[in-house]
């Protein structure tokens, strides 16, 4: 049976050759024994892939790690919260969205990382930095189901008539021929914040009201997790993240300095004393050290490094 | 001297003697009546199926330790269940797949279990993103970091595992 394993897990290796692969057959031909291993552990495959493709490694690991922790639980009677994973594919949390979606996303970017993507319709999809999605398409459908960070969308029309739809969990956007971003990581906020640069784009939220609200051009809207699909100002500035800037409108240097924070590892603290100062302009993302020096240039604060990773500004 | 086999007319006697009994140890550990006689069946029917060549000097032993088998077993499906109803809680909701397709994956979920029960996490996903992804091992190796040599080593132990409990005689 050794030989029948090294034999089958040299095929399910993705990469043999037609000859490894003739080895393997010349193999099983030699003796009838071998035959019925080799189809037993055909069978092996088989009774975990019939499940037409709805299970991913992912999510199958998450439930069964998990299952492992409230086992462990019942046995010792100790409270346990789940802690992160090794391989970092598993992560739990106690409050709030589990983490532990995003870790099996289809799609992630690291933090400070933003890249563009092409979808099979065409259409076109920008991801900022730290977020994490799914790309659902079938015969039917068109979903991106978004479960951190901020995405762009420049949507094409589809051959198949299938309608395209951002699923985020305070509800839907559906766009109708647009180009529209959902950000779902706006520092201190618990809705998904959408603002259309073209065409139209329908909110509506997942909540027991069903409330929807229809953007058009220029607008923003939000899914707010308590008070569903809302209609918001005018957008000033279209994912400047796309162009790698950061935009500041006489915005307070607290939001900036939280909003600078998703770009890169670890956190930016604003001290009370310099968060009500007030920052314009428009800032290269690349560099974000070189960021907080133009901040200590242009506003009365300094910048102190605690760690490399934790940063405080104060006022001078 | 060999003792004589566990034959129907023996389970027989021992279902009408301490079927009773059982379903009251049951229900005393599953605080359900209904459960307690389904998980009763189980035991019987492990029992039947066994290759157990012993005759039963302590009967209620014998089906006690059947009983802790299959309660292990009952509580380890449930805490599996209970874990992919918190990941379905997550999701948004329409991701979540209808309730036919929801058991086939908790059935599938359950055999996985049984298959790579003891195996560490990185072994599992090693095994996981293989059969269930279909990803090559050079993949799987950039994806977690390790080496091809590890990845291999990995799908051995696993695949040895998975046959030895799907086939648990000999090949």
């Amino acid at each position: 049976m050794r030989e029948a394993i090294e034999w089958y897990v040299m095929l399910a290796s993705g990469v043999c050759t037609p000859e490894e692969r003739q080895a393997c057959a010349r193999w099983c031909a030699a003796d009838p024994l071998h035959q019925r291993v080799w189809q037993r552990l055909q069978k092996v495959r088989s009774e975990v892939s019939g499940c037409s493709g709805d299970l991913a490694a992912a999510h199958a690991d998450a439930v069964l790690a998990r299952t492992d922790k409230i086992d462990d639980r019942r046995r010792r009677m100790l409270v346990l919260l789940a802690a992160g994973g090794g391989a970092g594919m598993l992560a739990w949390s106690v409050q709030g969205i589990a983490p532990w979606r995003a870790w099996t996303a289809d799609e992630r970017t690291a933090v400070g990382e933003v890249r563009t993507m092409r979808l099979p319709d065409g259409t076109q999809l920008s991801l900022n930095t730290g977020t994490a999605l799914d790309v659902r398409y079938d015969a039917r459908r068109r979903d991106i189901a978004l479960y951190a960070g901020e995405i762009a969308i420049e949507s094409a029309p589809d051959m198949q008539g299938r309608p395209l739809r951002v699923l985020t969990p305070y509800g839907v956007a559906e766009p109708l021929g647009t180009r529209f971003s959902v950000q779902l990581d706006e520092p201190g906020q618990s809705r998904a914040y959408v603002s259309v640069a073209a065409g139209r784009v329908r909110l509506r939220s997942n909540d027991v009201h069903g409330t929807e609200v229809t953007l058009s051009t220029g607008e923003s809207g939000s899914l707010d997790r308590v008070q569903g699909a809302l209609q918001g100002s005018t957008v000033a500035a279209y994912a400047p993240w796309m162009q790698g800037m950061l935009a500041a409108q006489n915005t307070r240097l607290a939001d900036f300095c939280a909003d600078l924070s998703r770009y890169r590892p670890g956190i930016i603290q604003c001290r009370e004393t310099a968060a009500d100062l007030r920052l314009s302009g428009a800032f290269a993302l690349r560099d974000s050290d070189r960021v907080l020096q133009v901040i200590a240039q242009t506003l009365p604060v300094r910048i102190v490094r605690r760690t490399r990773y934790w940063i405080v500004i104060d006022r001078v | 001297m060999t003792a004589p086999p566990l034959d129907t007319g023996c389970v027989q006697r021992l279902y009408v003697e301490h079927h009773g009994w059982l379903v009251q140890v049951l229900r005393r550990r599953l605080h359900c009546s209904h459960q307690a006689a389904d998980l009763a069946q189980d035991v019987f029917v492990r029992v039947l199926t066994s290759r157990h060549r012993e005759a039963l000097r302590e009967p209620r032993a014998y089906l006690r330790t059947v009983a802790r088998g299959v309660l292990a077993n009952h509580f380890r499906r449930a805490d599996l269940e209970r874990a992919y109803n918190e990941l379905l809680a997550a999701m948004p909701q329409v991701l979540v797949p209808s309730a036919e397709v929801r058991l086939e994956i908790l059935q599938t979920l359950a055999a996985l279990d049984a298959m790579l029960d003891g195996l560490g996490a990185r072994t599992r996903q090693i095994f996981l993103l293989s059969q269930l992804d279909g990803c090559t091992y050079p993949d799987i190796a950039d994806r977690l970091g390790v080496s091809i040599n590890v990845v291999q080593k990995a799908m051995s132990r696993a695949m040895a595992q998975c046959y030895r409990v799907m086939w648990d005689d000999d090949a």
